[in-house]
């Protein structure tokens, strides 16, 4: 099962857009068992790539900066997560954007990728 | 078949990696290997307590490091099975008193002589751990489904992946199948989503590694209770058997004609 599935199915959304992984954003009636993978998931992500919470938000600030200069994005709806799946890790931001070349309320995401 | 050298390590303390290191070595012992364990935990040595072998030192093996006896003159025979034997490692040193160099020399040595050296290593990722691995080939990292131990094996994972040890193979220990089933234990499935690596054995959590410990006799000289079937399954595994996965969730009743059937029979 991949962690995408997991938290989707941890947040009973289902959709490709996963929400934010962050044990605080799971729901309380979960088993302890699927907290914990949860759990672990977010923690071994930021432990592989050696960036805390904190310097994540960071990074989302100086991204912020760097994309305002292209799009009119939405601050307060972007998503940044770490994910793993077979053995690499994968920052996945999710980037609603208002307008593009003038055009309007189209959703782009973005990936890149490192092996661990 | 040429010697192996294997680290027992975990990175987080008291998952059972002693109780793991004297049940497979007495297992591949029992199944005509020569083997000697060597306690690789400079200043908290266990692994004589664990296999009831502490009346027994003479000389350790920082003795031989310093010069005040010969190698083998640290080698105690198990006197319970035959091709059993272990290093004990002092309990008043400290980490300083061996160096990574001196690990490989020792495993050298033991090589001539050994189908299988297994080295207890200390918990932590420091000189002590990585003293332990200097020498080995192989490794067996051991984990419990818990999310601190996890997380823990993973950093030591990445460590021996650097210092290129191959294969790493992964053992889940103290697994409580009933907690699993009704969602409150991480299952080993979980625990391999999430480090990647391949499985060699699951120990059900079994109140007999408890008593062995007590008696300082490992489970697998003769007990035939489910922890210690898993563990002569994994040293079975090591040496190339293809033993299918001991089905922990499987009800109590009946569990004997169980693995009976399951391994054809026994091994």
């Amino acid at each position: 099962m991949s962690i995408k599935s997991i938290i989707s199915s941890l947040l009973g959304t289902g959709g490709a857009h996963s929400k934010d992984i962050s044990p605080e954003k799971q729901l309380k009636d979960v088993s302890s068992g699927k907290q914990a993978k949860g759990r672990l998931a977010f923690i071994i992500a930021h432990d592989r790539v050696d960036i805390g919470p904190g310097k994540m938000d960071q990074m989302k600030k100086d991204m912020i900066e760097v994309l305002k200069k292209y799009f009119d994005i939405n601050e307060s709806q972007i998503d940044l997560k770490l994910e793993n799946e077979e053995g690499s890790t994968a920052l996945l931001a999710t980037i609603p954007i208002n307008s593009v070349l003038g055009r309007n309320g189209r959703t782009a995401r973005s990936e890149c990728s490192s092996r661990k | 078949m040429a010697p192996r050298v294997i680290v027992v390590t975990s990175g987080k303390g008291g998952v059972g990696k002693t109780t793991a290191t004297a049940n497979i070595a007495a297992a591949l012992a029992i199944s005509g290997n020569k083997v000697v364990a060597v306690d690789g935990d400079v200043g908290l040595r266990n692994l004589d307590v664990i296999m009831g072998l502490e009346n027994r030192i003479v000389y350790t093996l920082v003795d031989a490091l310093e010069g005040n006896c010969r190698l083998n003159q640290t080698l105690i025979k198990d006197k319970r099975v035959d091709n059993l034997f272990m290093i004990p490692t002092a309990q008043s040193k400290t980490k300083d008193a061996v160096t990574s160099d001196q690990m490989v020399n020792v495993c050298a040595e033991l090589r001539k002589d050994f189908d299988f050296v297994l080295i207890d290593s200390p918990a932590g990722i420091e000189a002590g751990f990585r003293n332990a691995a200097a020498g080995a080939d192989e490794a067996l990292v051991i984990t419990t489904p818990e999310v601190s131990a996890v997380r823990d094996a993973d950093r030591i994972i990445g460590l021996l992946e650097s210092m290129e040890k191959s294969p790493i193979f992964l053992v889940v220990n103290r697994i409580r199948p009933q907690m699993v089933k009704r969602g409150d234990m991480l299952g080993v499935s979980d625990v391999l989503d999430i480090l990647q690596i391949g499985l060699i054995g699951m120990i059900p959590d079994d109140e007999n590694v408890v008593k062995s410990a007590n008696e300082g006799k490992p489970l697998t000289f003769g007990d035939e209770s489910r922890a210690s079937v898993a563990f002569k399954n994994i040293a079975a595994r090591i040496t190339g058997e293809n033993i299918p996965f001991m089905n922990l969730e499987a009800p109590q009743k009946g569990f004997f004609a169980r693995i009976r059937d399951a391994f054809g029979g026994g091994r």
